[in-house]
């Protein structure tokens, strides 16, 4: 069977400036994301070229270099009615999803119609209540109500039953709870979890925080300006993280534990002389001027993906023979 | 009273209101009575809307309309105590900001003026404060900058020359450059990644032990409380809800509320399941009768429905506004 969706040396350009100052957002990224359902994580910090990850995906922006392939065919190559059916996106915001001057339900009903292709009134409507009622919303309150009547909780569950309704193979969510609050946070993140084991939807779950990328995904990939620098299965990568970069993150999260308290305290970071541009620019790893391990080999020629027990990681201290 | 003579603020049914017309207002702050000790970490936690950056702003004395303040507010200044509320705000200006309160904005890295040199930042401070020249002031700022730990250069630089944790530190080194006895950090670390959240919050701990002040850390980061403060006060809906030593808020909380929270929040290396919280903050032009939570809460009796509970002291330094524990 073919990989889900495999990203081939993938690389976006962007420029910006008079002078046409030019930097990859996106820099030779190789992931698999195999044919079952899963979490696959992408995490990163802002900057770190994740969300251009997923516009790519999303056909929103071209890549200059590389290949995008869902299950062997290229995104490219795909017509787009039969490109959306195929990946849907929950956006971030969920309060500018939703047209204010009408009544989400249309929004619903349109997906049903044009993406999902169902014309029959009966059916529609039937589709849209069991949908509705299976994200937790009320289907009859729900008709009634304008965008400005729901609360953010609410209209980010409405983005996941108008996803659910196009019945797609994979959902993009770029950050889908970070607008909401911590107590509600749980409940909608749980809801992509039954998901994907009630209906076997293969999620790209966009994201920053690493305690809830450990709590729902299967696999992760974290990111660091533009490049992927690790990337397996979330236990382990998360656990026991391989690249000085991951360690660096794993070590800094603050955790809601007071035991770890002193732990935490006592690890300073280091935290080297560098400049964000130049961290763009370089030829080799994206993280030599704040590794405390760099070579000068680090810095002219850019790490190969290193299989470490089935975690890909871009390092030269896990390079065979040299390292 | 021993308490009351290390008290360096205390606020006495402080409430912030925003009064958006005639009919409409919005209780941010309802009734908060607070105490903040000399040489303690305070952590105030709440989800948005909850009133926590209202609650600062009031204590601070910074009332932009339609903020509105009533109350008492009582500083502590050299065996004396002043309403920050009840002075005018040129008062507040000359002699308590900076000097005896300081305040890091939410997003403090873009609150420096781009058309100032980091310097300039320092020696108009200095310089209107203690009455002195400009230049001397310069003088003063290049040392002080050096026991902060930063490089003397960076008083040449523009603020867009630094980057953003650059930035951050120099905002913490402003407001602590008079040696106030209370900071106020409001969201100080959001919009930054973790590496540079942890050498921020290091910072600001590590300063606030030399200087020996009250830090009072807002945030909705249940991480960065439990790493930092030693006290914790959580807000609901405009109310202090419960408000006990970190440690035993996050092992054993008390108010519903406060549990469902603590139990929600997923950890590295923990797979069990999390359940959140139903239903929604309430709408607070508009709120429940009685306690603020009933409505999500699911011990709610009768009287939790009629009747607001009493901010009842469960322990020493540990206080809980629920019915469950009244009965003690």
């Amino acid at each position: 069977m073919p990989p889900l969706l495999r990203l081939e040396n993938v690389s976006k350009v962007f420029r910006y400036g008079f002078f046409g100052f030019k930097f990859k957002a996106v820099d030779d990224v190789k992931i698999v994301i195999e044919d079952r359902p899963m979490i696959f994580t992408i995490a990163g910090e802002s900057g770190s070229g994740k969300s251009t990850l997923a516009k790519l995906i999303l056909r929103i922006y071209r890549p200059e270099y590389g290949k995008i392939l869902f299950r062997d065919r290229n995104i490219y190559e795909i017509d787009d009615k039969e490109f959306r059916k195929y990946i849907q996106p929950i956006m971030q915001d969920p309060y500018a999803s939703f047209n204010p001057m009408q009544r989400p339900i249309r929004y619903l009903r349109e997906t049903l119609v044009n993406v999902a292709e169902v014309n029959d009134e009966k059916e529609v409507e039937n589709l849209m209540d069991q949908t509705l009622a299976y994200v937790g919303l009320n289907p009859i309150e729900v008709k009634e109500k304008y965008q400005h009547e729901f609360s953010g909780g609410e209209l980010q569950r409405l983005s996941i039953a108008r996803v659910l309704l196009a019945n797609p193979k994979i959902v993009i969510a770029d950050e889908p709870v970070s607008m909401l609050d911590a107590s509600i946070r749980m409940n909608i993140i749980n809801l992509f979890k039954k998901i994907k084991d009630d209906l076997g939807i293969t999620f790209i779950y966009i994201t920053h925080d690493l305690a809830t990328a450990y709590y729902m995904s299967d696999e992760i990939a974290i990111m660091f300006r533009g490049t992927v620098v690790e990337y397996g299965r979330s236990r382990s990568v998360l656990s026991n993280p391989l690249h000085p970069y991951t360690q660096a993150l794993q070590e800094s999260l603050p955790e809601p534990d007071t035991k770890k308290k002193r732990r935490w305290m006592e690890k300073k970071v280091r935290l080297g002389e560098y400049v964000e541009e130049e961290e763009f620019v370089v030829k080799g790893c994206k993280y030599v001027f704040r590794c405390p391990y760099a070579m000068t080999k680090c810095k002219i020629t850019p790490p190969p993906y290193i299989n470490m027990n089935g975690v890909e990681v871009r390092c030269w201290l896990y390079a065979e023979g040299d390292g | 009273m021993p308490v009351e003579t290390d008290a360096v603020l205390k606020a006495v049914n402080v409430y912030g209101e925003y009064v958006l017309s005639p009919e409409i207002s919005i209780k941010a702050v309802n009734d908060v009575s607070i105490q903040l000790q000399r040489n303690e970490i305070v952590g105030i936690a709440g989800e948005s809307g909850c009133g926590k950056s209202t609650l600062i702003k009031v204590l601070y004395g910074f009332l932009d309309p339609p903020l509105t303040a009533r109350g008492k507010v009582m500083l502590g200044v050299t065996n004396n105590y002043i309403n920050i509320l009840s002075v005018s705000e040129d008062y507040r200006r000359e002699n308590i900001w900076w000097k005896n309160i300081s305040y890091i904005p939410q997003n403090s890295m873009n609150v420096l003026n781009p058309f100032m040199r980091i310097g300039d930042h320092f020696s108009e401070v200095l310089s209107k404060h203690l009455k002195i020249s400009k230049s001397e002031a310069y003088k003063i700022a290049e040392e002080y900058i050096g026991t902060m730990g930063l490089r003397k250069d960076v008083l040449k630089a523009f603020p867009h020359q630094l980057s953003g944790g650059m930035r951050q530190r120099i905002v913490v080194a402003l407001a602590l450059q008079l040696k106030p006895s209370i900071i106020f950090a409001d969201e100080p670390t959001t919009a930054v990644d973790v590496i540079l959240q942890k050498v921020l919050l290091q910072f600001l701990t590590e300063k606030q032990k030399e200087l020996q002040n009250t830090l009072v850390l807002v945030t909705h980061d249940m991480g960065v409380h439990a790493m930092i403060t030693q006290r914790m006060i959580v807000m609901y809906a405009g109310k202090i809800i419960e408000e006990a030593p970190t440690e035993n808020l996050f092992e054993d909380p008390k108010h519903p509320y406060t549990q469902a929270l603590v139990r929600s929040l997923p950890r590295l290396g923990d797979e069990s399941p999390k359940i959140g919280l139903g239903g929604v903050p309430p709408d607070l032009k508009n709120p429940p009768l009685g306690c603020k939570f009933h409505p999500r809460c699911p011990y709610a009796a009768d009287v939790c429905r009629k009747e607001e509970p009493p901010l009842i002291e469960y322990e020493k330094g540990w206080k809980v506004r629920c019915v469950l524990y009244s009965g003690r």
